[in-house]
């Protein structure tokens, strides 16, 4: 089986919705590339994308490839299913992405999951890396694991 | 004389475990409890000249107005805070209103039908519902969000962040990691507000004790929140009477009550924090493992002159354990990081805590009610009505729910 087959969550999970800031994200993530919105002006990275660059009210953007590398800020293992269909715990994870080697001037978190580990691996600051869920040909999910 | 905004009158229906109220509607319940808050004040429904509720609340001012009667509605109000965070500042706008003199006497309510509509906590079931009866559902694509809140939450939920135990666990992991705080300090807060629950006739859980080594054995919702670290679910509906000093010192006169003043109320949210630790991740560093009220904490010191040793009871909202234990930091009451000392030595209890605490038993054993109910009781905390009361207790700080945008009142009895 290919990896990037790989699958955790059931299709049953919720979809992604989408207004016409947060879409080039997710068209992003569909080619299994993470990005942040950069604003051109001062270098300052953000997710969600948003009109506006809450630093210095820039407006003009490039989505800057980030090399999918960061750190585990913080994490709960969820009990309760979101899906019927999904295997419990899964784990909900606020993850530190590393903005080296781009000229985004902050590093930026973002709401993910841990997968392909047991919940007693978990610790803030750990080393983690994307890996990518094909939900369908439309919508990829950054999801990490340790490295 | 002066118009300072005065509680004078609180009230509420039966609570009861969500669903169990299926034969009365939702608004229904509300008038039940305005109703009911009018008497208590010695009012009459045709005083009323203002509405005002928060939490996207279903029951309109407008429709509940129309349906009882009301000679005129003069305020009509919903509070941008969301959810929980905005209990006080309905209070707040209700205070803004009557102290403006665009009102005289404004009803603050929220009712909660949750059998009759959607449970927050259980968003398998909201999502099966929504997915409909499609056999072969179809491949997973976007769907378009309509609001600034869809938007924010769309970009989270694929990843399964739906519910609050989910959200606020994430700062508490991480105060966990900083400060050594465990979850034996949560349970100390669940039991000590079981306990007060246990004297109070309204408390959905009276009648259900609760000891640590329960707590601990009860089952994970949202690690580190077990199943009695998180509020309950409920259905009811309550409400608190505002009006000017004028009024309320006959008022509280006629009751044999001490008049009790809104003394100050902030509401509001640090720097980008949009939902909270619900939808954004990128809360400041120094904020992200707090309840994000500090700087409104200060303020409404600030305001009222006043500060944490003046407080003699208190209501902090509890949606999660964890919260409060961080909210109390936010408040000044011990130092950041020292939540955990401070539970340890009982500060909570009525029985001889240093602050006494959710003296109804709060959102965890006595209702759901959105933090309004602790409203309710911080009138009656200060008017000696409370099923636990403090002694002489002249100073109540009442807060609303931490880790979104958020709001708090202090009330002093004068």
């Amino acid at each position: 089986m290919n990896a990037e087959a790989k699958r955790w969550f059931p299709n049953s999970m919720p979809a992604p919705m989408v207004d016409h800031h947060t879409l080039p994200w997710w068209q992003a993530c569909a080619e299994h590339k993470l990005t942040a919105q950069r604003c051109t002006k001062c270098n300052h990275a953000q997710i969600p994308p948003a009109p506006i660059c809450s630093e210095c009210r820039g407006n003009a953007f490039e989505m800057t490839e980030l090399n999918g590398k960061g750190t585990l800020y913080t994490y709960s293992a969820v009990h309760q299913p979101v899906s019927m269909e999904q295997t419990l715990p899964f784990i909900i994870a606020v993850i530190e992405l590393d903005t080296s080697g781009t000229p985004c001037k902050n590093s930026v978190r973002l709401m993910s999951n841990i997968v392909d580990a047991d919940e007693s691996e978990l610790a803030i600051g750990k080393p983690v890396e994307v890996v990518w869920e094909t939900m369908s040909d439309m919508v990829s999910l950054p999801r990490f694991r340790f490295s | 004389m002066s118009r300072k905004a005065h509680i004078v009158g609180v009230g509420e229906s039966q609570y009861t475990k969500w669903g169990k109220i299926g034969d009365i509607t939702e608004h229904a319940l509300a008038h039940q409890a305005i109703m009911k808050a009018v008497a208590d004040a010695g009012l009459s429904v045709d005083d009323v000249d203002g509405l005002a509720s928060f939490a996207e609340d279903r029951n309109e001012a407008i429709f509940i107005a129309a349906e009882l009667g009301l000679p005129e509605l003069r305020f009509g109000n919903m509070v941008w805070m969301p959810g929980g965070g905005g209990g006080c500042a309905a209070v707040s706008n209700a205070a803004m209103a009557v102290e403006t003199g665009q009102a005289e006497v404004v009803v603050v309510y929220r009712s909660l039908c949750q059998g009759q509509f959607m449970r927050f906590g259980h968003a398998a079931e909201l999502m099966a519902n929504n997915a409909g009866a499609a056999a072969e559902p179809p491949p997973v694509s976007f769907s378009q969000a309509n609001t600034l809140m869809l938007a924010a939450m769309g970009m989270v939920m694929p990843f399964g962040m739906l519910t609050g135990a989910a959200a606020f666990a994430l700062p508490f992991r991480r105060h966990m990691h900083k400060y050594g705080t465990t979850s034996e300090h949560l349970g100390k807060i669940a039991v000590t507000f079981r306990e007060h629950a246990n004297n109070n006739p309204r408390a959905v859980l009276k009648d259900k004790p609760l000891t640590l080594e329960q707590h601990q054995a009860s089952r994970m919702i949202a690690d580190p929140f077990r199943l009695f670290d998180c509020c309950m679910e409920n259905d009811g509906a309550c409400a608190v009477v505002i009006t000017t000093e004028e009024r309320a010192k006959d008022l509280a006169k006629a009751r044999g009550r001490t008049p009790v003043e809104i003394v100050a109320t902030v509401q509001g949210a640090p720097k980008g924090y949009s939902f909270g630790s619900f939808t954004n991740a990128n809360i400041d560093d120094d904020i992200y493992a707090t309840g994000g009220t500090e700087q409104m904490a200060n303020r409404l010191w600030q305001k009222a002159d006043m500060k944490p040793s003046d407080i003699d009871v208190a209501q902090i909202y509890d949606h999660f354990t964890g919260s409060v234990l961080m909210q109390l930091e936010d408040f000044g009451f011990c130092k950041r990081g020292e939540g955990g000392d401070f539970i340890d030595s009982g500060a909570l209890s009525v029985k001889g805590g240093s602050l006494p605490t959710n003296t109804s038993g709060g959102s965890l054993s006595e209702a759901y009610m959105h933090g309004l109910n602790h409203v309710l009781e911080g009138a009656r905390s200060l008017w000696g009505e409370s099923c636990n009361p403090v002694k002489d207790a002249k100073a109540c700080l009442v807060t609303s729910a931490a880790g979104v945008p958020s709001s708090a009142i202090l009330l002093r009895a004068n």
